[in-house]
């Protein structure tokens, strides 16, 4: 407990012991106060019912003025009680004074709820806008402030809001401008669909631009057998040319677009794909997809993509399905088996589920606080945020204790029946505002042509030009291990807007190309980076190279002109192994020191008898990072270390969160790291940051 | 509380106050509400550092904010953090309207300490070990202290008064809060 509250806390209470007052009965006061609201409420009603011409039926439809503080100050100054209706008459002649003063106000004449800096949202902002008569309402006119402007709630307490987002690591320029989402659907609207090869050939390009502009070369192409290998291995999971060639009839002399394209149609591709894309949407466990449930929806996938069907939309029919226990339609049973994965540990876990996996968004930040570097900027409002989780009221996973299995259920139908559900949030600076149920953008869902609150979601998801970058994003993950832009901004700094620009073209292409999934697989899997050979690092050159060459190495990684293959070893892309390899790799070797390099040198202790000296070497990622965090990741750190809102374990997913693709296994590192690290919070967590981004740069093997 | 027309409004809003969320619920009575958490509500502002008077007006809002909105019961304990966030806003944004500083910057942490010392009784139990650790200090310790928090008098006084330097008096007022701190720390908990 810190002291210095608990001091607080012992100063008031040691001078209400000495000195008083102690504290009073409130509750006629309170009582006569709520009454006179009530009444005040009814006259309200009544006076919009009347259409009065000169009271603005907008301003009467608020919640009521000036009563409680007129109840306040009386009854405070004065034990002289007021009945209930001279109360009411006061409230009225106030809130008739104030809405005359309201209307002939010349800047205020137009909507209350206009955007933000309109007058309804001066209760803490300099008063120029704000009509006189309104000083009337006092506390309660800041809720109807609030109310009548949402977007001014964040302006409540603007020296205090977090940016913790906002890495100071990241000198790129954002890849994301304010009005770039908007752009980018109207794009989609009306872009034409190019020809397969003209999609390939500007890939090609804008790679070629950027491998020159940032000075590393690509290393070049496979010879065509590997490269058939390659693409039957990341596309069927066949592993021999010759039997997948004859068993599928495919001519295993056709150049790279025409194999790909002749793959990509047999089912095996179809279902292959749909393993991968049911796995990238829902799980991180592929054998999870094994369940029963897990194989009806891979075949429901594998039907849809192999039927050319519009993926997104396929994605939306099983976001709204049934799901009531009692359906047993296969698409119900899929819809069943997705929500059991998404909602599985709590609403928020969902929401960073549906924003990674559906949006190419890290919603995790927003829980607590807009996020200025969100991918999406639709997104990046805490509101938002909020919104959706009160959308998905009612939809929840809980483990059964006996068996473990997990329950699903649905209340959606009861919970949403008479109004929508309001859910609570905090402000950085822990102030309590309230959410209801809105798709993104600020439109109430029974305002939607949905059913259902869900199915409101569903649609807006599906149609959203973010769910065709996730899918495009997920699908070059998928060929290339890594996304093509990640969906935190900063981490990763190299050539963010040319990436982002290809990103947003083929987004483009997959939609006007009616969101099929194969196309975009025929693409990326025609280009001349999925072609590139593999670099392979010697044991001697891992000891002798310097830092140089691996930063170098690790910059023509992250630009895509070298497949990642750099980590060796058994488990070299695993997190327990990296951390395991780092500390192992963080001592000197005596009779290593000498070498020509500053590499961290491995701890060689000496096999036992009978054992082989089995030395693995860690991943470029480490070997660039080893023991020198930049200093923008320590400032970053600092900054987070200083944010005194946020708990250790807050701390520890912030710094998780940074990554999606890394479950949450770190989250259960952070107190072995704690001990690693004698208790230095500091060190703790540059070293998750590390093992993370390690992690996250590793492609699966 | 009197049961006039107010209060059988109120326990009428009561009902429709109380919302459905989904999970378990107890029907809010809002004059039992008042009844039970106005204490720790007004002291917990006063914690805060809100004047007396204001202490009483931020109570009163509080529970019109409540009363105003859909609010579920899940318990005392949920019940009242929820009251004491309502109150720390309903602070903030006095302060900041009053252009006055905020008391704490941190929340959270304040809201911990308040739950040790004061989280389930309102403070009764803290005032009482209070009361009994404050007889275990010396004399010239308890005088100190009531010149300090009865009289506000200043160090200089209090130094004159008990025939100490101002540093001395510094020195034994920190002393003896110290000491109740901790002689309280170990009744409550």
């Amino acid at each position: 407990m810190s002291k210095e509250y608990s001091d607080q806390i012992l100063d008031y209470l040691t001078a209400e012991m000495l000195n008083g007052p102690s504290p009073p009965d409130l509750s006629e006061r309170i009582e006569a106060a709520w009454a006179a609201e009530k009444d005040a409420q009814s006259t309200a009603k009544v006076a919009t019912n009347t259409q009065l011409p000169y009271v603005d039926a907008a301003l009467l439809s608020q919640p009521p003025v000036a009563p409680p503080v007129q109840a306040r100050k009386k009854s405070f100054q004065s034990t002289e009680k007021r009945s209930p209706w001279i109360a009411a008459l006061t409230a009225s002649a106030a809130l008739l004074v104030a809405a005359i003063a309201w209307t002939a106000w010349p800047e205020n004449g137009n909507d209350v709820a206009e955007g933000e800096g309109g007058g309804g949202a001066t209760q803490f902002e300099s008063g120029p806008k704000q009509p006189p008569g309104t000083n009337l309402a006092g506390a309660s006119n800041t809720k109807k402030a609030r109310a009548a402007n949402p977007g001014s709630r964040q302006k409540q307490s603007p020296k205090k809001e977090l940016n913790l987002d906002s890495l100071p690591f990241d000198t790129s320029p954002s890849g994301i401008q304010p009005e770039r989402e908007t752009q980018l659907a109207i794009n989609q609207e009306i872009a034409e669909p190019l020809e397969a090869s003209a999609i390939v050939g500007s890939v090609n390009q804008h790679f070629a631009e950027i491998w020159a502009a940032i000075g590393v070369q690509a290393s070049g192409r496979l010879a065509e057998p590997l490269l058939k290998n390659k693409i039957l291995l990341n596309l069927i999971g066949a592993e021999s040319l010759t039997e997948t060639s004859e068993s599928l009839e495919i001519d295993p002399d056709l150049q790279q677009a025409a194999f790909v394209q002749q793959l990509m149609e047999t089912p095996e591709a179809a279902s292959f794909l749909a393993k991968k894309l049911a796995s990238a949407l829902v799980v991180r466990n592929p054998r999870e997809l094994e369940e029963a449930d897990g194989t009806v929806f891979t075949k429901l996938a594998s039907e849809a993509i192999s039927g050319g069907q519009d993926w997104n939309k396929f994605v939306q029919s099983v976001l709204e399905a049934d799901l009531s226990t009692e359906s047993k339609l296969p698409l119900d049973v899929a819809a069943k088996f997705v929500y059991r994965k998404l909602a599985v540990g709590d609403k928020h876990r969902m929401m960073n589920r549906l924003g990674s996996n559906l949006l190419n968004t890290n919603s995790s930040c927003v829980r607590c606080h807009d996020n200025k570097s969100s991918t999406s900027p639709t997104l990046a409002k805490q509101e938002s945020y909020w919104s959706i989780v009160a959308l998905l009221n009612g939809v929840q996973v809980r483990r059964n204790a006996d068996d473990g299995s997990l329950k699903l259920t649905d209340k959606q139908n009861e919970i949403f029946a008479n109004k929508s559900p309001v859910v609570y949030y905090t402000l950085p600076d822990g102030q309590v505002l309230s959410a209801t149920a809105k798709i993104p953008g600020g439109v109430d869902w029974d305002k939607t042509e949905a059913g259902s609150p869900r199915a409101a979601l569903a649609a807006w998801v599906a149609d959203s030009p973010l769910m065709d970058q996730a899918v495009v994003n997920q699908t070059w993950k998928l060929l290339f291990g890594r996304h093509l832009v990640p969906q935190v901004q900063g981490i990763d700094v190299v050539a963010i807007p040319q990436r982002q620009a290809v990103l947003d073209m083929l987004a483009t292409q997959y939609r006007a190309h009616g969101r099929d999934v194969r196309s975009l697989v025929t693409w990326l899997a025609s280009t001349d980076l999925y072609a590139q050979a593999t670099v392979s690092v010697s044991r001697q050159q891992w000891l002798e190279e310097t830092d140089q060459a691996f930063e170098k190495l690790q910059l023509a990684e992250i630009a895509f002109a070298v497949p990642l293959s750099l980590g060796v070893g058994r488990d070299a892309n695993s997190l327990a192994s990296s951390l395991d390899m780092m500390n192992r790799f963080s001592g000197s070797s005596p009779t290593l020191a000498d070498l020509p390099t500053t590499l961290a040198q491995p701890n060689i202790e000496k096999p036992g008898k009978g054992k082989e000296l089995v030395l693995e070497m860690p991943s470029v990622g480490f070997v660039v990072h080893r023991n020198r965090p930049t200093a923008a990741e320590r400032t970053f750190v600092d900054k987070l270390l200083g944010a005194s809102e946020l708990s250790w374990a807050e701390k520890v997913d912030h710094v998780v969160s940074l990554f999606p693709e890394v479950n949450g296994r770190p989250r259960d590192l952070d107190t072995k790291l704690l001990e690693y690290h004698d208790g230095n919070a500091k060190e703790a967590l540059l070293t998750l940051l590390w093992a993370v981004k390690n992690n996250a740069a590793s492609p699966p093997k | 509380m009197a049961t006039n027309g107010g209060v059988s409004k109120m326990e009428e809003d009561s009902k429709t106050a109380a919302s459905s969320s989904g999970g378990e619920q107890v029907e809010l009575d809002l004059t039992e509400l008042v009844a039970r958490h106005q204490v720790a509500v007004w002291r917990y502002l006063r914690a805060l550092g809100a004047e007396p008077a204001l202490a009483d007006d931020l109570t009163q809002d509080t529970f019109l904010e409540i009363m105003r909105k859909p609010f579920t019961q899940y318990g005392d304990a949920a019940t009242a953090s929820y009251l004491r966030r309502v109150a720390h806003n309903l602070f903030i944004s006095r302060r900041r309207r009053d252009v006055r500083m905020t008391v704490t910057e941190h929340a959270e942490k304040f809201e911990s300490a308040w739950v040790r010392w004061a989280g389930f009784d309102s403070g009764n139990a803290a005032l009482d070990a209070l009361t009994d650790c404050f007889e275990r200090l010396t004399e010239r310790a308890r005088l100190a202290l009531r010149l300090r928090f009865s009289g506000e008098s200043t160090r200089e006084t209090i130094a004159g008064e008990l025939g100490i330097t101002e540093h001395g008096a510094k020195n034994l007022m920190q002393r003896a809060k110290a000491q109740l701190r901790d002689c309280v720390e170990r009744k409550i908990t």
